[in-house]
């Protein structure tokens, strides 16, 4: 019996190791496991001649996938001698890791004037290491405006920057036009750059600008896979002028100046009447008072 | 001169150890409460210190449970006056031994009820700009005019109540109290003897008074109401919005009165004057509401439903899957519990009672939020960023303990007031007035 137990017990505490080095060993497989986290890279040039790249970062969680923040990103442009790293950004809330530079800054380019750049997640203790390259031409767009025979139009022309810095004609692709609204931009207009790397649209105009009629026309060459998204805006005069309308009769509206004059009326008199009465009690509370000097001062004679 | 002074100095014999000198367990109950108004300035400071962000209260989200509990308070109030302006104008003869309560509830939950909305406002530094710069035009500048006008009226109206009963302790000789005390009822007494002009000047007044506060009381708590239902949100645009607040309103304000009832009935021994009678006449006062309350609400959520306009669709989606259970907590046991118990004679008991005035005076509270919460999470305009916790409410830690301190300023200032004035009123609280 007693050497049964004894078995018994042994049987137990080699279970029970087994059990705790099966838990370990999960536990460090576990530990082990890392995040996989995807990275792609876009490129804007804006009017002023910034370009930007941004690198955005999504872990794979068991929700699903998330933006992965404050991951230290390394760009880098790719030139005959290998890389060279052009800068370093951390991402933000939403996975963005974004770094600007003056677009007069000439990168290295190849023979067809491609400039490539790469940016490299170097990876953590939870998340695996991520890359993307990407490689785009410098492209310059012009925007201007005519009118002819009262009709008003909006020219554009587009140019590739080639390898030696020679000028190319950006020929045969979309633009887009657009004019700031208050929450968001609206598209008044598509375009087509001609062979010549030229083209025009018809101006709308039923457009409304500032009080002095200037419009902030935004032309936008989106998501291309050779030039990524270029953007260029030009100011004109020709919108239709805002005018802040003053109403006739003051509204509700709480820019008014004035409350309508019902409202107005009958404020007053509710207040009136209210104040009214209650000012009557504090009187009769007066009088009470006054009574009660007066009764005071009787039984003191 | 006044009638029946022996019957209030007996009467004022009776009560005149709960105004004289607070016991050990009176100053015992009072601590706890600071305690708790302190744990509440605790979390204040820690809102002002960090911002709104530690509430649940977001961009969409913009109001939660300190509005609920606004509109709870303010309701409370409401339904005090028009309770007590009722009882006192129509000479309700079973009135004496529950009007200063109520008279009680409609002073302190009005104090208390606004204060909530300073809480709800990020930049308390801009709160003079309301009157700097308020439009007549705009439902918030009419709640403030309302509440402040309201605040004022009830003051002159419980002073005016209190007035007999002031002028009672400040002649009654027997009493144990500092000499501040006694010479502070002798201010406030105005020199009141009972004289017969000061009699037909002081009920005249008092008419007047309960009058106005009721007027005042619907007025006031549908302002409340206007401010949301001028609003185009799914929920809240509704023109039935100002009379379902008031009946909401008074509706809790019957549970509230019960349930102090029936605590000054435990803690002073006051069986003989509020009797099983005063709890089933309020109680049916709670029933009649309870079946106008209900009404109110099935139509409310009727015409939403049968209109099946795109957000009212969403919002009852919401209310039936999300909230269910606080709504059949509001909605259904709320209405229907006070229905059964007053409306069967067999379950007319004092405690059966006042356990159906609690889950009314919870399921109320509940429905304010409903009304808040679920029609903010169902905005027209899209939400852009869809993460959850910016969606959806959650109160946090810091708005439950400033919602514990308001009750616990509640019951402390209830505590005061009673400790200052009785409880009960002393003409004769046993049987109808003789005064007037």
């Amino acid at each position: 019996m007693e050497t049964l137990s004894k078995y018994t017990a042994k049987r137990s505490l080699l279970a029970t190791f087994l059990i705790i080095a099966i838990a370990l060993l999960n536990f460090n497989c576990l530990a082990d496991e890392k995040s996989y986290v995807s990275m792609e890279l876009s490129t804007w040039k804006y009017t002023d001649n910034l370009r930007d790249f941004t690198a955005l970062l999504l872990a794979e969680t068991e929700d699903g996938e998330e933006a992965l923040a404050e991951a230290p990103v390394n760009f880098f442009v790719i030139g005959d001698n290998g890389p060279v790293q052009i800068g370093v950004a951390v991402s933000d809330t939403t996975g963005r890791a974004v770094v600007y530079f003056d677009s007069n800054n000439i990168f290295p380019c190849d023979e067809e004037g491609y400039i490539s750049i790469f940016a490299e997640f170097e990876g953590s203790g939870l998340f695996e290491p991520a890359e993307d390259e990407m490689m785009y031409k410098d492209v310059l767009i012009d925007i201007s405006f005519t009118e002819e025979d009262e009709m008003k139009f909006i020219n554009f022309a587009g140019q590739i920057r080639g390898p030696n810095d020679e000028m190319m004609p950006l020929a045969d692709d979309d633009i887009y036009f657009f004019v700031p609204r208050m929450f968001s931009l609206l598209k008044i207009a598509d375009g087509w750059f001609e062979e010549n790397g030229e083209g025009y649209v018809d101006y709308p105009t039923n457009i409304i600008g500032d009080s002095l009629g200037n419009l902030k026309v935004i032309g936008r060459i989106l998501d291309h896979p050779d030039y990524g998204n270029v953007e260029k805006f030009a100011e004109i005069d020709w919108a239709i002028p805002r005018h802040l309308l003053a109403a006739e009769t003051p509204t509700r509206e709480l820019w008014t100046p004035i409350a309508p004059l019902w409202m107005i009326i009958t404020l007053i008199i509710m207040l009136a009447g209210v104040w009214g009465h209650y000012f009557y009690a504090i009187y009769e509370l007066y009088m009470i008072k006054k009574i009660g000097d007066k009764n005071k001062k009787s039984n003191t004679i | 001169m006044e009638t029946g002074t022996n019957n209030y100095t007996s009467t004022l014999s009776e009560f005149k150890h709960q105004i004289e000198r607070p016991g050990k367990t009176t100053w015992v109950w009072m601590i706890f409460l600071v305690i708790l108004i302190l744990l509440g300035i605790f979390a204040l400071v820690a809102q002002i210190t960090h911002g709104h962000i530690i509430t649940g209260m977001r961009d969409n989200v913009v109001w939660g449970i300190y509005i609920v509990n606004f509109i709870f308070f303010m309701g409370v109030s409401y339904a005090g006056a028009l309770i007590s302006g009722g009882l006192q104008l129509f000479r309700t003869p079973w009135r004496k031994p529950v009007i200063r309560m109520a008279e009680f509830i409609t002073i302190i939950s009005l104090l208390i009820g606004p204060l909530y909305i300073l809480l709800c406002i990020g930049r308390l530094d801009r709160l003079p700009y309301l009157v700097l710069f308020g439009r007549i035009q705009s439902p918030i500048t009419w709640d403030v005019i309302a509440i402040s006008t309201d605040i004022f009226g009830c003051i002159i109206y419980l002073y005016l109540s209190i007035l007999r009963d002031i002028a009672r302790i400040r002649d009654f000789e027997n009493l144990k109290m500092a000499k501040w005390r006694k010479n502070l009822y002798k201010v406030l007494a105005l020199g009141y003897v009972g004289a017969p002009e000061q009699q037909k000047r002081l009920n005249r007044a008092s008419d007047i008074m309960a009058a106005m506060v009721m007027a005042i009381a619907i007025i006031v708590y549908s302002v409340l109401a206007w401010i949301f239902s001028v609003t185009l949100q799914p929920g809240w645009h509704s023109t039935i919005f100002g009379p379902y607040f008031v009946i909401a309103a008074v509706f809790s304000g019957t549970g509230v009165l019960i349930i102090v009832m029936w605590i000054y009935r435990k803690l002073y021994h006051l069986e003989a004057y509020i009797t099983q009678k005063h709890f089933v006449n309020v109680g049916v006062v709670m029933l009649v509401l309870a079946a106008f309350f209900g009404y109110f609400t099935f139509s409310e959520y009727l015409t939403k439903w049968y209109g099946s306009e795109k957000n009212d669709e969403l919002l009852i989606q919401i209310l039936f899957n999300r909230y269910y259970w606080l709504f059949v907590l509001s909605n259904y046991l709320g209405v229907l519990m006070p229905l059964i118990v007053i409306g069967i004679p067999q379950f007319r008991k004092i405690n059966i009672i006042t356990i159906t005035a609690v889950v009314v005076v919870l399921a109320l509270w509940v429905n304010r939020y409903l009304i808040v919460v679920p029609t903010l999470e169902s905005p027209y305009l899209p939400v852009q960023d869809s993460r959850a916790d910016w969606i959806h409410y959650s109160g946090t830690w810091v708005e439950w303990v400033l919602t514990i301190g308001g009750m616990g300023s509640f019951c402390l200032l209830f505590t005061l007031f009673s400790r200052f004035i009785p409880i009960v009123e002393l003409s004769s609280p046993k049987t109808t007035d003789i005064e007037e």
